[in-house]
């Protein structure tokens, strides 16, 4: 007997006459064996029609072959995953998914159906080594690689196991002979197997899965009546023996149900190369197939078919910018079936397609992947949805996040991802708009994307009117809003235990005191529209604000909530008592204040910048939601209080700002500093750091500091002044450069010169050689006095 | 020989003019264990494939590629295949005018008889037009841009009109005819081609052999050639021609195998050069040497062949040698001949 005699064997083996049984080995989502397993079915009419699908998904049978489902559907399976239930696993079905068809042909003609596959979970457990990726159910590497399969590409010239499956059996979609063409597959399949090695095959987990396919089958038999079996054509050897030898296995139920879900899917999703590995590639193009295959109640008309489809692919691209004129189009249907002749197809196939885009399409060399071979990729995936019936039990809450889309006017009837500007501040409808896609994003659906807009959590471009926003429905969509669904049956109470989760993270992270973060998920919460459902965690916030002993942080936290009440816009919380939140950050930040006199060295740069916040904020109250004396009392205490130099000087500066002291006083504390008996020169300089990080202004308002400073400056000999020179530096950072031109301006009149005199001057020097050039003109100058030499110089330094 | 086999088995369809039908001419390219016919290129099948059905086509098909990617061989065999004939062929260069793609006289004749039939000189293709051939055009972006531009009117009209010869005469191309072009857009020096003259092509990137087990039947096949006239012949073992295949393919893609990134040279590291490499290894190993090919005498002529005056390359192979092939020294006797050896070269 030859090996092909032996695969033929295999082939007609498929077929156990005497009890009853008919294995139909399939590829998933293949239009060709969906074909001939609806033929089988309705000549057969069997009693028990037999699924490779995992076991628990029965309650969802009834539902996938319900009239009024559309695939491209699937079954989403939660498994427990690290505490949280997590969608684990997708079990996809298409219009031409032979599973799918066998389902509704069994409902048709009365057949009883069965799942036989381990359950979900199990699968799931074996098989994926991070669970941060779904699984698809469906994997099927098995066809596209391997040495039987390199083999037969070579003897074929196909270039992979797509083209050659494609080759050798979607040409014969809508032929007849369902016998015959199950036969080959089945030698096909079997070929697959015995060339793949059973350490693979253990480590797959599949004698597990087949030996429960196997007690399946087993039970069905032992019912009578005719069964039809459609399994994964890998499957198929494995499972006639099992058969023939009566051993199957099947493993108690450890408690392994998944909750699950019948779910819409897409056709990106089903793409085998976008991630989940079901099945063949580019659904759209075997969608298309399929309808043809339907029409023409047979065999479609392959050149027709290949010419429609260059057709749509030609319109599909003019819509889009990319017209393809007449002349290439005509070469491209040429290329496409003269291929399809060359390599004896009764048609162009999807790689004869692909082939006819690259030779009348792209013109000069490539580089990599050409641009018109994705676009007709792209193309061939398509972007449809699924839909499934009301009656499929969604999760309410996925029903919610649909209702409201519905109701902003969002379009959810394919996977195309949109974009749409919403005129937040003057429409109210997109004002609502806006809030359902914060809301979706706040629920990390990957629904919707801001492209522009105004950044309100990070205050950045607020005073934008548009959002510019991007969505696409998928089922990644869909499968989080199912995570979600346990905790929450409406998209508001969904984002609230977000909010409240992130918040419980915070805490567990150790950083329960970070009311800024709060105070940034409250502003989430509130662009997600949740407006008066805040009310509890607007509590929590001032409850943490209230035991917060931060300085920084408070001020932080205080100039956030001021904001946030006085907005108007998509911000504005007319239910919230926010400004009443503020009054108590506000209050929680002047008893701080005491706190102040005590500050370590590393937090004096925060806290000054706190107080200038805060001074600024007070400013610019004029609703007089907060009490200033309040805080002007407090830092008047902290001047006295005896703190670091530079918070006196920061306090010093706000008490002269508002009036509460004399400029002479922050003079003499100036000159006191300036004069003091320091070790370090950068402490001579603190309390005048202090003041103008916190009121700069002063510099130009004050005669008294100004002058302070000037003759603080002009009484250092030259070594001093380059030591505290640094530190001057830096504490002058502070100024802006407009401030810095006026307090130029004001020291040159003090000192009867223009300030342009320096500002023309530019040196190519850095800091360090000017200070080094300095030092050593300095140390010059005392070399030539020491020798006696004095008056070479002095004539020219008096001049 | 080949040829001859594959007509007398052919019995699918021929388009007009066409000596093999486009099944044959694919055997003849990619192999048929069972005629039997060799396979000559190797790589992409789905390439030689749109090959054959652009030269169906009213399309002329233009090869394009790096150097060395066996561009003009795939065209020698397309022509010889289809046509049974690839000696129709126009060597593109600066020099080449107009009167190479049409007609020329001989002007002697000319002198004496007046334009006549006699006296012209028909270009190659001219001869395609008139017998229905596969005509060739090497590097055509090395032609001026206005010889390009007379390809154009060729193509898309497929006559030549004598108007020496009296009004109305002209050759219009018989079936069969079509233009296979070679050209390389990356290199220096060359001619942008017009888009009225792209729009007659369809285009085919022939990429470097992406199989390093054809390549070294490749490399191996054509050492053989090479070496068939020479009296001695040293043995070429397996592993010396794996470590040529590895060592240019590491350079060329700039991944090793197993995954390391190597800096990738300037020069050409196509497979052509490789066979040079390993064609110079077998003289050096026959005529100066004793005993078998081995990884010293790889290493010999590589510098040489490969890279030629360009320090920045030099610099690159030494990193390769110091992190690539050291490591597989260590394992491997060959690639500790080869590196000790080109260490040597390198001082």
């Amino acid at each position: 007997m030859t090996e092909a005699d032996v695969l033929a064997a295999v082939g007609k083996s498929l077929n156990v006459a005497a009890k009853g049984l008919f294995v139909a080995p399939i590829r998933h989502h293949s239009p060709a064996c969906a074909w001939a397993v609806r033929a089988m079915i309705r000549e057969l009419r069997p009693k028990h029609v037999l699924v490779e699908a995992p076991i628990d998904f029965a309650s969802h049978v009834e539902l996938i072959a319900h009239p009024d489902t559309r695939p491209p559907v699937a079954i989403a399976a939660l498994v427990e995953d690290r505490g949280e239930q997590r969608v684990s696993a997708y079990y996809p079905f298409s219009v031409h998914a032979p599973e799918y068809v066998a389902l509704v042909e069994a409902r048709a003609v009365g057949a009883a159906v069965r799942l036989i596959d381990l359950p979900a979970a199990a699968t799931v457990k074996r098989r994926s080594k991070s669970a941060d990726a779904p699984l698809g159910l469906t994997d099927e590497h098995v066809f596209d690689s391997g040495d039987y399969v390199s083999a037969l590409c070579k003897r074929t010239g196909c270039r992979d196991g797509f083209e050659l499956w494609d080759h050798l059996f979607e040409t014969r979609l809508g032929l007849a002979d369902w016998r015959g063409f199950f036969a080959d597959v089945g030698a096909y399949c079997a070929g697959l197997r015995a060339s793949t090695a059973p350490a693979q095959i253990e480590r797959d987990g599949d004698a597990a899965r087949e030996a429960h396919m196997g007690a399946c089958v087993l039970e069905a038999l032992a019912d009578g009546g005719d069964i039809v079996v459609i399994v994964g054509g890998f499957h198929a050897p494995a499972l006639l023996d099992i058969v023939h030898s009566g051993a199957g296995h099947k493993p108690a139920a450890e408690g392994n149900e998944a909750r699950s879900f019948l779910i819409r899917y897409g056709f990106a999703a089903l793409d085998a190369l976008s991630g989940y590995a079901a099945g063949l590639p580019q659904p759209a193009y075997y969608d298309f197939l399929w309808q043809r295959a339907n029409e023409s109640t047979g065999e479609p008309v392959w050149r027709r078919t290949g010419l429609d489809l260059v057709s749509a692919f030609a319109g599909a691209m003019r819509e889009a910018g990319h017209a393809i004129s007449v002349p290439e189009q005509v070469e491209m249907v040429r290329a496409a079936e003269t291929l399809a002749i060359l390599r004896g197809r009764p048609g162009p196939m999807r790689h004869d397609l692909i082939d006819a885009a690259r030779t009348a399409l792209v013109k000069g060399e490539l580089v990599a992947q050409d641009i018109w071979t994705e676009r007709l990729i792209v193309f061939l995936r398509g972007n449809a949805l699924g839909d499934v019936p009301a009656s499929a039990g969604s999760p309410p809450l996925v029903e919610d996040a649909r209702a409201a889309a519905r109701r902003h006017r969002i379009e959810l009837g394919d996977g195309a991802r949109r974009r749409r500007r919403l005129d937040i501040r003057r429409n109210k409808k997109h004002l609502a708009a806006s809030r359902y896609f914060h809301a979706m994003r706040l629920l990390e659906t990957a629904f919707a994307e801001l492209e522009a807009g105004p950044d309100f959590i990070n205050n950045v471009r607020t005073d934008l009117l548009f959002e510019e926003w991007s969505y696409a429905w998928s089922p990644r969509v869909e499968g989080r809003l199912i995570e979600l669904a346990a905790q929450a049956d409406r998209v508001a109470p969904a984002c609230l235990r977000v909010l409240e989760t992130r918040r419980e993270q915070l805490r567990a992270a150790g950083q329960s005191r970070d009311v800024a973060a709060m105070t940034t998920l409250f502003a989430q919460g509130l662009l997600s529209g949740l407006g008066a459902d805040l009310a509890p965690f607007l509590r929590g916030l001032c409850d943490d604000v209230q035991a917060h002993a931060d300085f920084a942080a408070v001020a932080a936290a205080l100039r956030r909530l001021f904001y946030i009440a006085r907005s108007r816009g998509p911000l504005g919380a007319h239910e919230l008592d926010v400004a009443e939140a503020t009054r108590i950050a506000y209050a929680r930040l002047v008893y701080l204040c005491d706190d102040l006199p005590g500050t370590p060295a590393e937090a004096v740069g925060p806290r000054i910048d706190a107080l200038r916040l805060t001074t600024e904020l007070l400013r610019n109250d004029e609703d007089a939601v907060l009490d200033p004396s309040l805080f002007a009392e407090a830092v008047d205490r902290v001047v006295d209080a005896g703190a670091p130099a530079e918070i006196v000087g920061a306090a010093l500066a706000i008490a002269v700002l508002g009036e509460r002291r004399d400029p002479r006083e922050l003079r003499a504390a100036l000159e006191g500093q300036f004069a003091g008996a320091v070790t370090r020169a950068e402490d001579r300089v603190g309390m005048l750091r202090g003041m103008l990080g916190a009121a700069p202004q002063l510099l130009l308002q004050s005669a008294d500091v100004v002058a302070a400073i000037d003759a603080f400056l002009a009484g250092l000999d030259e070594d001093k002044f380059f030591e505290v020179l640094p530190h001057i530096r830096l504490a002058f950072t502070a100024l802006n450069p407009r401030e810095v031109d006026q307090l130029a301006d004001r020291l040159a009149s003090l000192h009867s010169v223009s300030a342009t005199v320096f500002a023309g001057i530019h040196h190519s020097l850095d800091e360090h050689a000017l200070a080094r050039g300095l030092a050593i003109e300095q140390r010059l100058r005392s070399s030539i006095a020491a020798d006696g030499l004095a008056t070479w110089i002095a004539s020219e330094t008096e001049v | 020989m080949e040829l001859q086999q594959l007509a007398a088995a052919d019995r699918d369809p021929k388009p007009q003019g066409w000596r093999l039908s486009p099944r044959a001419v694919r055997r003849f390219i990619l192999g048929d264990k069972a005629i039997p016919v060799s396979q000559k290129f190797f790589g992409d099948d789905a390439l030689v494939d749109r090959c054959i059905v652009s030269l169906m086509g009213q399309q002329g098909l233009m090869l394009v590629g790096e150097p060395g990617t066996a561009k003009s061989l795939l065209s020698e065999l397309l022509a010889a295949a289809i046509s049974n004939d690839s000696s129709l062929v126009v060597q593109g260069s600066a020099g080449v005018i107009e009167d190479h793609l049409r007609y020329g006289w001989n002007y002697a004749l000319l002198l004496a008889e007046g334009p006549s039939e006699r006296a012209l000189v028909p270009s190659p293709v001219l001869t395609g037009m008139r017998h229905g051939k596969v005509v060739r055009v090497e590097e055509l972006t090395r032609c001026a841009p206005e010889v390009q531009d007379a390809m154009i009117s060729l193509l898309s009209e497929k006559t030549i009109a004598i108007p020496e010869l009296g009004p109305g005469a002209e050759t219009r191309a018989i079936p069969g005819f079509n233009v296979i072009a070679t050209a390389n857009l990356r290199d220096r020096g060359v001619h942008e081609m017009s888009s009225a003259l792209k729009r007659r092509f369809n285009f085919e990137t022939v990429r470097p052999i992406a199989d390093a087990a054809f390549e070294r039947e490749l490399v191996a096949k054509q050492v053989a050639e090479r070496m068939a006239d020479h009296a001695v012949k040293p043995a070429v073992n397996d592993d010396v021609l794996e470590l040529v295949v590895t060592v240019f393919r590491d350079l060329r893609t700039g991944v090793t195998s197993e995954g390391a990134s190597v800096a990738q040279p300037n020069s050409v590291m196509s497979t052509a050069e490789a066979v040079n490499v390993a064609h110079a290894a077998v003289l050096d190993a026959a005529y100066l040497d004793v005993g078998g090919v081995s990884g010293e005498h790889i290493a010999r002529q590589i510098r040489g062949v490969v890279f030629k005056d360009d320090p920045e390359d030099a610099r690159k192979f030494r990193a390769y040698l110091d992190h690539i092939a050291k490591a597989r020294a260590k394992r491997s006797k060959v690639w500790s001949a080869f590196h000790a050896a080109a260490k040597k070269e390198l001082e």
